[in-house]
């Protein structure tokens, strides 16, 4: 007890002042790891110099005079391939449904492919892709038939057990004026299915090797998320620039951007919306055929009235076929039908692979 | 007063941690269990974000537009300003509220119980964005701006759209509309020429152009179409016609249905722009054309080019210095270019040589009633008569002591 109350004997200084940290132990560094610590001190600041002011070109330099390695990277999407083989390779690639009302047109058409439980499965996300490009009424012929919306998304609520039907577009005019004036949303929402329509955020970059105008383009993508098939619903029209709006020039609608500069090569485009999209059927409505006046219309006598609808897994021999036949313009095709086949999209020459039924 | 003494440092510069040792001997079944669950939700939920990533299901983020309005209470975005002072003495001012801006269209039409939204304006480089793939062919015929006004009748149900493109003239407009009506018909409505539909109507007032599109079909429509098109014909301006048009309508007969306008590349030729095309007898493919140039000696080398660009296709039979006759080495017809004064016209795809001649001279006596004033049956309306029609004189226009087209009292 009395001894931890003895206090060490003060040290003092030959100067005789008391010194301040007596327990302070003096332990000097040895050489060699002097040298380590300022080699490796040395180490790291060149490295850091290194890194922040080597030329940008070279390798792992940080350098950024012009901002452009600070911009936030922007990570391409690509979509997937939604086809789905047909059951046989006897089944022709594209079935045309004429005669009753539209429901039965569609069902007659997709029976000659198979059969639309053949393509989506119970518990399928289905994206369903209806050209919605103008607010007007669907009288005239420049967008898709609310019916055959109406009679195609039950179908695949009813008959597939699809678990979700998404129907989106992304019209320039007004979206929400687009899909209330052509009746498509009323359509839609009666049957089952929801719409989605394009915002700011919806939208990425989409990457589609082998397009030469699109290969790195804005896409509406947020409907495509967790997608299992695709489907498209066109009408068939003439068009000012391409002369007949099908199946293919539907998927233009669903670029983002500044679109409108691709007029400047409309068949070029088109050709590139072949090969962006591979979906699982593409439908045609020949219910109402805008024979000119196209691609808005405005008279419903430049409206024919039709009594077709086709079904095909080959969107370029069903466009081939819709000109020559709705559209009744032989065989003088748009120049991006011949460039769709050349990128594989399918086959111009639909001899042999179309069947109809009344 | 000393403080207690600290203990020595075990390092004078850097730490160095060593392993930390586990001082206890036994872990209780209960803690590791617990210790172990904590890990693996940590674990599951690492996993179940690395999963999602930004695969979220975009439903989660809508809401219903229902759900949002019925759950939004009144705000008040707009107080109008205050309004101005009023002499008592004059009386209450003619309607309180503040009448909705209708742009170029007359505030008439809204009556009836009709009600008018926001006017949109567009110009050629948004064109785009109210009718893409369309915007084109506008813009070919130098589309100057659009006025699209929304209308709709809350008894009916009906709700009509009016576009109003103003084509900067009325050649322009003539042009296009020809370009889309085809060989539908053509009423008259004031200075309005327009073509009905089943849901509304399209046709040219000045230098607009405008569609009327509504729906549904109804007496609601039919009469709301008909005040349109009366209000776009009396609004419409009564300036001059080009003396191309007037010849055509004058000297020929032709009626504005049977008249078109080729603001660039007529006859597939670069050079030849700014041609008028009619067709004097429906059943025939015959068509004379004219064009005003600047001065005669223009009119002269258009001419010239016109032949010589043709020459692979056309076989010269007549030639002399005012007038060309030839005829399609493959299709058999006859071609006639033909100029007088600043006016260069003739006659395509005629079947006779004799024929073409004949719709020749009588192009070239309209040019002399123009030039000269000798009172040529000219158009009585500044957009031409309806079908058939074809006299009249040209108040609106003529030619002038240089052969140049002027506009006024005419010739």
């Amino acid at each position: 007890m009395s001894d931890s109350k003895k206090t060490p004997p003060e040290k003092t200084l030959p100067s005789g002042k008391p010194v301040q940290h007596p327990e302070y132990e003096k332990a000097p560094m040895s050489r060699r790891r002097l040298l380590k610590r300022i080699a490796a001190a040395a180490g790291v600041a060149g490295a850091a110099g290194y890194l922040s002011f080597a030329p940008e070109e070279w390798p792992l330099s940080m350098k950024d005079p012009t901002g452009r390695r600070g911009m936030p990277k922007v990570r391409p999407v690509r979509l997937q391939d939604f086809t789905v083989a047909k059951p046989t390779a006897s089944h022709p690639d594209v079935g045309v449904g004429r005669g009753g009302p539209p429901e039965q047109m569609l069902r007659k058409a997709l029976d000659m492919i198979g059969g639309l439980q053949h393509y989506v499965k119970p518990r399928d996300i289905v994206l369903v892709k209806p050209n919605v490009a103008f607010d007007r009424a669907p009288q005239l012929g420049a967008t898709s038939q609310p019916d055959l919306l109406d009679a195609l998304i039950r179908f695949l609520l009813v008959d597939c057990r699809a678990q979700e039907v998404r129907v989106c577009d992304n019209p320039i005019e007004s979206p929400p004026d687009c899909f209330m004036k052509t009746g498509i949303r009323r359509a839609v929402e009666k049957a089952g299915g929801r719409v989605y329509l394009p915002d700011s955020n919806a939208f990425k970059v989409l990457n589609t090797p082998g397009a030469k105008l699109i290969e790195h383009w804005a896409f509406f993508h947020r409907p495509f998320t967790n997608v299992d098939k695709v489907i498209g619903v066109a009408p068939v029209k003439d068009h000012n620039l391409c002369s007949a709006s099908m199946g293919l020039k539907n998927w233009y609608g669903l670029l983002g951007g500044v679109r409108n500069q691709f007029h400047q090569d409309i068949h070029g485009i088109v050709s590139d919306l072949s090969i962006m999209m591979k979906p699982t059927i593409t439908i045609l409505d020949g219910t109402k055929i805008l024979m000119k006046n196209g691609p808005t219309g405005g008279d419903p006598s430049d409206v024919k009235d039709g009594d077709v609808v086709m079904a095909a897994v080959d969107p370029v021999a069903q466009d081939a076929w819709a000109f020559e036949h709705l559209l009744g313009r032989g065989r003088d095709y748009p120049a991006y039908l011949p460039k769709a086949q050349e990128k594989g999209a399918g086959l111009l020459d639909w001899a042999g692979r179309v069947k109809e039924t009344t | 007063m000393r403080t207690k003494p600290r203990p020595p440092r075990k390092s004078p510069i850097f730490t160095e941690f060593k392993r930390a040792k586990l001082l206890r001997k036994r872990i209780p079944l209960a803690e590791a269990a617990s210790g172990l669950a904590v890990l693996l939700f940590l674990a599951l939920a690492a996993g179940w974000v690395h999963a999602r990533k930004d695969d979220f299901d975009p439903a989660e983020r809508d809401l219903d537009l229902e759900l949002l309005a019925a759950k939004s209470g009144p705000e008040d975005l707009y107080n109008l300003p205050t309004q101005r002072w009023r002499d008592p003495s004059l009386g209450p001012a003619a309607g309180t509220a503040p009448a909705a801006d209708l742009g170029p269209f007359p505030a008439e039409i809204l009556a009836g119980g009709w009600s008018a939204g926001r006017v949109q304006r567009f110009t050629p480089e948004n064109l785009y964005e109210k009718i893409n793939g369309q915007a084109e062919q506008y813009l070919k015929f130098d589309f100057q701006e659009l006025f699209v006004l929304p209308l709709s009748h809350p008894v009916s149900g009906t709700t009509v759209d009016v576009y109003l493109y103003d084509q900067g003239s009325f050649a322009n407009a003539l042009g296009l509309y020809a370009e889309q009506r085809g060989d539908k018909e053509t009423l008259a409505e004031g200075a309005a020429r327009y073509t009905p539909t089943s849901l509304g109507a399209f046709g040219i007032s000045g230098t607009s152009l405008f569609h009327v599109i509504g729906t549904p079909e109804g007496p609601a429509l039919s009469e709301m179409t008909r005040r349109l098109v009366a209000s776009l014909g009396a609004a419409a301006g009564t300036g001059g016609t080009p003396a191309p048009f007037q010849l055509l309508t004058s000297a020929l007969g032709v009626p504005l249905d049977g008249i078109g306008y080729t603001p660039v590349n007529a006859f597939s030729l670069g050079f030849a722009e700014r041609f008028w095309f009619g067709t004097p007898d429906p059943a025939s493919t015959a068509r004379a054309f004219a064009h005003e140039a600047a001065n005669e000696a223009e009119a002269r080398e258009l001419m010239k080019r016109l032949v010589e660009a043709q020459s692979a296709e056309l076989e010269v039979l007549e030639r002399s210095e005012e007038e060309v006759l030839t005829r399609h080495r493959f299709l058999g017809t006859h071609y006639l270019f033909a100029w007088e004064g600043a006016m260069v016209f003739g006659v395509e795809d005629h079947p006779s040589a004799e024929g073409a001649r004949s719709l020749a001279a009588s192009l070239r006596a309209g040019v002399d009633g123009l030039r000269f004033g000798l009172a040529p049956a000219v158009a009585e309306t500044p957009v031409g008569a309806g079908s058939g029609a074809g006299g009249g004189s040209g108040e609106d226009g003529g030619y002038g002591e240089d052969g140049g087209y002027a506009e006024g009292e005419g010739s």
